[in-house]
């Protein structure tokens, strides 16, 4: 394969330099990437992207471990130990009914994330298929869809889905679906520009010429491609859900008591700010502070990983 | 100034480093890069994508886009060096030393202001002509640079013009400006071949009428050797070869010239079937011991821990990328037998 | 059907006949391709030759289908593939597949090199019986690329990788028929040699025809034995490689040539450019006449009217639609 430069007939020559010899070229043309470099990865990481992680690291390891940690019941009222300022027994104290706040914020923690994953997962599958879908094919359904999707969005996506959850009732089910349809069109609009864009992509092109199906080059291979902007905007929405889910309940339309749901919580604590036990609305509202603040940052974090690819 | 000619522009060891994501560790991207433009001549400029060549052109102007920045050597233009220049004094030199036209053109002008008036205002600005000398000027130079119409031409918006007008009204308003030298960036990527064809002839009529000088950054041999006096093959960073154009296509010394024009493909020659196909590993770099040149792998060289490679002269005017062995052995010029 | 390899002319591996394509784009039409005819021989390599604004790209869309013609048929193998259906036609693309223009663009970012590659294979269900990674390491064989990058993905390649990938994609199902859109335009000139050295075995070993779409003239005397010259939708020339390149008899063929950068400084002055003036304009109505009176010096009225038909001019089928070659001559014969 590789031949020497042994070319003396050819107008252009070594002219009279004795032919060098020339080593084979190696197959790969050219090193890649390492694939380490793990730890300079997490190294460059900014800063407000570590705090996000940590603040989401402990939330969910409150969620996950709270059981273990607090041995309080977070429903079962304790009327011989109302209102009890935080203390060694009950870290954060206790409401009006008694019950531990620490155990009802970490009880609270795996709701409110439960629902946010929920909120989330069904609002991005929506908008992936018909977004890609509608961008894909184009037509009189997506002038239909596209004129609902604006109509949705030109309310508030709190305002919806108080409304949506008026009509329904307050169940935890209802809140999901509520919340989740309001921030469906978000997802319907990205995922479909996306789509638009790559349906002319000329890799596309090549899947047909190669022999795919209209919906295996959609699903194949144009949706991975179109998904990145969603995720970014999905991990946005976890922490706008929770705040949503928080504030239905706290204004009476979402999640009723007695769940613990941190909406609720700090609902239930309103009354007695003034009175000066402040302990029960402040910390669930820390707690969701912490979540949604996780949640945005490490979502900055996605945007930017995404965008540098 | 002395009464020898002196070259128009001289870069000296001109290192430039872009910094990698961490931004900590600087990576060089034109390595101590030594070449001169000297008055009156086109220079070509060549080398693979990656080569550096852009990026040396660009320093000419002081145009390094931060983050990167030049970290060593200098770049003499009529000899003051812009490198530490601040805008003022750069201001004096882009446009009137030296000017740059771009790959596209339609991206290089600005898109709310006709033609007419962007022109007129490189002559208000660089010439000091008032409105309607400017505009006279203008006229003239559109219909210079062969835009038939040029009333047309002037009166309409960039986004208006085809790509190869486009690239003439670029010509024409850097011309305007009378530069020494007009660096021009790959001008005719994306243009069809008889508009590039004709694009190459207009910068070689303007250059012979005007007498300015052009640094021509190109990939094409086929253009170098239509076009140009002398060419600087780039690779990975460094100045391999520097020699005038017939020279260099009779006799490449440097491994890394010989592959390319060994990969040459002649439109004026029927397919040589029997062409042996030189491959030349892209990690290949010449040695010099005494009058003997060798290919070697740069590992090879990496292994003996040798010194950095130097410019030595080959030729008449011929100058060659070589790590040299031994240190004093004079090159016999030309080095032909 | 008809029985490949019939060899002779009668039987044409693709025969376009009168092809058309006309885009309707904002508020207005675009006449890309007037009326196109062409035969290609099984075996052959035809490069389609022409500047922006020919209908190059167009009619080689056409001819894989991903778009569709507004008029004329497209015969593979005795059979007008226009008048299939998407799904009739899926089964052909086995047959006729495609290499196209920048690999970065082609190929999908997400997938490894194996699954690009596999892909036609299980498509076409022409996998031997689990014979997967055999096939592709065969496949990788073909196109000089080491099989341990199958587990890579583009941005992990070089663009003469890149481009290989896309090669042996198209050569996977070991199609009759290959429509090359400008391959080598977006790589760096010494691994355009490569590619170009590439195809030129791959059509040795696998007896493929290639129609090879380019600007770029050297690439074209270099890869192909006939050349059809297209401008402004319409064909203005084809013959023998060696014949157009030496002899080249539209005036459009000739500026087109002599545009052509010669990298040999010692030719540099017996060059004689050929500059027609102005630039190739879009058509919004159906042209009348020769595509090139506008810009042609040796234009007659007569032939602003009409079709311009075929003369033959050279050896080798090689024709010209110029009425400058009209045997009667109302025009001058040079």
């Amino acid at each position: 394969m590789a031949a020497t430069a042994g070319d003396v007939n050819r107008p252009i020559s070594p002219g009279s330099l004795p032919a060098p010899t020339y080593e084979p070229i190696v197959p790969g043309e050219r090193s890649t990437p390492g694939r380490l470099g793990w730890w300079r990865r997490v190294r460059r990481t900014r800063a407000s992207a570590i705090v996000g992680f940590c603040a989401l690291g402990l939330i969910l390891f409150l969620a996950v471990a709270g059981p273990w940690i607090s041995r309080y019941d977070p429903i079962k009222p304790d009327p011989f130990n109302i209102t009890a300022s935080p203390s060694g027994a009950h870290w954060m104290g206790t409401d009006q009914y008694g019950r531990d706040v620490f155990a009802r914020v970490v009880d609270a923690a795996r709701l409110d994330l439960m629902v946010a994953v929920a909120i989330t997962a069904i609002a991005l599958t929506i908008g992936a298929v018909v977004g890609g879908l509608t961008g894909y094919f184009g037509g009189i359904v997506d002038d239909v869809v596209m004129r609902v999707v604006d109509i949705l969005l030109s309310f508030p996506a709190f305002v919806l889905a108080i409304g949506i959850t008026a009509m329904l009732g307050n169940e935890t089910k209802f809140v999901v679906i509520a919340v989740a349809i309001a921030y469906t069109p978000y997802f319907v609009r990205l995922v479909r520009s996306e789509m638009l864009s790559l349906r002319e992509a000329e890799y596309a092109a090549a899947a047909k010429c190669v022999g795919n199906r209209r919906l295996r080059i959609l699903g194949y291979h144009l949706l991975p491609n179109a998904l990145p902007p969603a995720l970014v905007q999905a991990t946005l929405t976890l922490g706008w859900g929770i705040l949503d889910t928080a504030g239905l309940s706290f204004l009476g339309v979402g999640i009723r008591p007695p769940t613990a749901e941190w909406g609720v919580l700090v609902s239930d604590g309103t009354q007695y700010i003034n009175s000066g036990q402040w302990w029960i609305s402040v910390f669930p509202g820390i707690a969701i502070l912490i979540a949604v603040l996780g949640f945005n940052l490490v979502g900055e974090w996605v945007r930017d990983a995404v965008a540098r690819r | 100034m002395t009464s020898r000619p002196s070259a128009l522009i001289s870069i000296h060891n001109l290192t430039i480093a872009f910094p990698d994501e961490t931004g900590e560790r600087f990576t060089p991207v034109v390595k101590d890069v030594s070449l001169t433009v000297g008055r009156h001549e086109i220079l070509g400029l060549v080398g693979e994508s990656g080569s550096g060549k852009t990026q040396t052109a660009l320093a000419i102007l002081a145009l390094t886009r931060p983050p990167g920045r030049v970290v060593g050597g200098s770049v003499l233009v009529d000899g003051e060096d812009v490198v530490g220049m601040d805008e003022a004094e750069l201001r004096r030199v882009r446009g009137k030393k030296a000017a740059m036209i771009f790959q596209s053109p339609r991206t290089s002008l600005n898109p709310l202001m006709t033609i007419g008036d962007q022109i007129g205002r490189v002559y208000q600005r660089h010439r000091g002509l008032g409105k309607s000398a400017a505009r006279t000027a203008s006229l003239a130079m559109l219909r210079r640079v062969g835009i038939a119409g040029p009333e047309r031409v002037a009166a309409s918006y960039p986004h208006q013009l085809s790509g190869g007008m486009a690239q003439r009204v670029m010509i024409g308003m850097m011309v305007a400006c009378g530069p020494e030298l007009l660096i021009a960036d790959e001008p005719t990527t994306g243009l069809d071949v008889t508009i590039q064809a004709q694009i190459f002839d207009l910068i070689q009529e303007v250059q012979a009428e005007t007498g300015m000088s052009v640094l021509l950054i190109t990939h094409d041999l086929g253009v170098v050797a239509e076009t140009c006096h002398r060419v600087a093959v780039m690779q990975a960073g460094r100045v391999v070869e520097i020699a005038p154009v017939a020279e260099l296509f009779a006799r490449p010394r440097h491994p890394y010239t010989i592959r390319l024009l060994g990969a040459l493909l002649r439109p004026d020659q029927p397919f040589d079937l029997t062409r042996e196909t030189m491959q030349v590993s892209p990690e290949t770099v010449l040695e010099i011991e005494g009058r003997h040149y060798r290919a070697v792998s740069v590992d090879s060289w990496a292994a003996k821990g040798v010194s950095t490679p130097e410019l030595v002269e080959v030729g008449p005017e011929h100058v060659v990328l070589c790590h040299v062995t031994e240190v004093g052995a004079p090159i016999v010029a030309g080095a032909s037998t | 059907m008809i029985e490949s390899n019939g060899g002779a002319v009668a039987n044409p591996l693709i025969d376009v006949r009168g092809l058309r394509k006309i885009f309707s784009a904002h508020g207005g039409r675009v006449y890309a391709v007037n009326g196109v005819s062409f035969q290609i021989e099984a075996g052959e390599a035809v490069a389609l030759v022409g500047e922006s604004g020919s209908g190059k790209s167009t009619v080689a869309k056409c001819l894989v289908r991903l778009i569709d013609p507004s008029e004329g048929q497209i015969v593979f193998r005795g059979q007008d593939v226009t008048k299939l259906g998407e799904g009739e036609f899926r089964p052909l693309r086995s047959r006729i597949q495609m290499v196209f223009q920048d690999p970065t663009m082609s190929l999908n970012p997400r997938l490894t090199v194996k699954q690009t590659l596999s892909e036609p294979l299980k498509l076409h269900g022409v996998v031997r019986n689990g014979s997967l990674d055999g096939q592709l390491g065969e496949l990788m064989d073909l196109v000089n690329l080491d099989r341990r990058l199958l587990g890579r993905r583009p941005h992990q390649l070089s663009g003469g990788q890149k481009q290989r990938v896309g090669i042996a994609r198209a050569i996977a199902t070991r199609p009759d028929f290959v429509v090359l859109d400008e391959p080598t335009s977006s790589l760096d000139m010494s691994i355009r040699i490569q590619i170009i050295d590439l195809l030129r075995r791959l059509q040795g070993e696998l007896g493929m025809t290639y129609l090879f779409i380019s600007h770029d003239l050297s690439t074209v005397r270099s890869l192909c034995s006939r050349v059809i010259v297209m401008y402004l939708g319409t064909v203005v020339e084809e013959g023998p490689v060696e014949e157009i390149f030496t002899n080249p008899k539209h005036p459009y063929t000739q500026a087109l040539l002599s545009a052509v950068p010669i990298p040999d400084p010692t030719r540099r002055h017996e060059r004689r450019r050929i500059v027609l003036p102005g630039e190739t304009p879009h058509l919004a109505a159906p042209p009348v006449g020769c595509p090139l009176a506008d810009r042609c010096p040796y234009v007659q009225p007569s032939h602003r009217v009409g079709t311009i038909p075929f003369f033959e001019v050279g050896p080798g089928g090689h024709r010209a639609a110029c009425l400058l070659y009209a045997p009667d001559g109302d025009g001058v014969r040079r």
